[in-house]
């Protein structure tokens, strides 16, 4: 549980000061409570304290004003929506394109290769579109990009539903959420 | 002088929590808010709260030197302002304004 927060404050928290002093405030509260109640209990407790927060999290960086957040927030954080769902079309795309090259098995790793790669970088991209939560605009830009990629699957040629294509599939939030994680993070 | 800007219940609990603390800061605030309140708070309203009252310019807040124990991290502390003060008295006169001459007893039967 302790290993989770800082992934939820990284994709929620884009104020990386204010993020390490909610994770100390966590942190120091878990501590006392694994002492006087139990490792179990307290992390029972983090893990309501996460529920409960993400909400608030994710709208302290937002832009608001007194009343709550301004059409310019609003307008912005649509735009951004679609910008989101635009990569992961283009992701998938992307990925149909070297669908085509699974004939051999060089293709086939070719097509892993370029597809994971793609799907972090799209990812890493859609994070920067969306400072507020990257990691869900990561998250998401896989799940669009997968579902697209299952979607085109079903509805075109039923042959291509092959083993390697939905494993590529399934592995592209992951790819994404990895490419999300490195902008989260500012590993680079 | 410019009129305070009205606070809510929540707001209130937490300019109430950082004048009984001697050092408030996020953890020590939500403990304290969530005894007065008598329910647990999530440590995401508090810091949401935190920000709106210092966006209204009620609240400052400053990075404190690390704890001087091993692997001591800064804490984000916040006080009143003179404004936050204002608002918390005329809040608290409201209120008893509000109750002023009213027989209602403290627990009904």
């Amino acid at each position: 549980m302790v290993a989770l927060m800082p992934l939820v404050l990284a994709g929620t928290v884009a104020d990386r000061e204010l993020r390490d002093a909610i994770a100390g405030d966590l942190l120091e509260e878990h501590a006392e409570r694994s002492v006087s109640a139990g490792r179990g209990r307290a992390n029972w407790w983090l893990l309501l304290q996460l529920v409960h927060s993400f909400p608030y999290f994710a709208s302290l960086s937002g832009d608001r004003d007194a009343n709550g957040f301004t059409p310019q927030f609003i307008r912005r954080f649509y735009a951004r929506l679609i910008a989101v769902i635009g990569i992961g079309v283009a992701v998938h795309l992307a990925v149909a394109w070297l669908h085509n090259s699974f004939a051999s098995s060089a293709g086939v790793a070719l097509s892993f290769l370029g597809g994971l790669l793609g799907a972090c970088g799209a990812a890493y991209g859609a994070a920067v579109a969306v400072p507020a939560a990257p990691l869900a605009a990561a998250l998401a830009t896989g799940v669009v990009a997968a579902f697209a990629g299952a979607g085109a699957a079903l509805l075109g040629d039923v042959t291509t539903f092959v083993p390697e294509w939905i494993a590529l599939q399934s592995l592209l939030p992951f790819a994404a959420l990895a490419g999300g994680l490195v902008r989260a993070r500012q590993l680079c | 002088m410019a009129p305070h800007p009205a606070l809510g219940d929540f707001e209130l609990a937490v300019l109430v929590a950082l004048v009984a603390l001697d050092e408030p800061y996020g953890a020590a605030i939500r403990r304290e808010v969530s005894s007065r309140l008598g329910r647990e708070c999530a440590v995401g309203a508090v810091y949401v709260t935190l920000q709106r009252l210092e966006d209204k310019g009620l609240v400052s807040s400053h990075m404190t030197d690390p704890l001087p124990i091993r692997g001591g991290r800064s804490r984000r502390s916040y006080r009143l302002t003179k404004d936050g003060e204002r608002a918390l008295h005329t809040a608290r006169a409201v209120r008893d304004r509000l109750w002023q001459g009213v027989p209602v007893k403290a627990r009904p039967a």
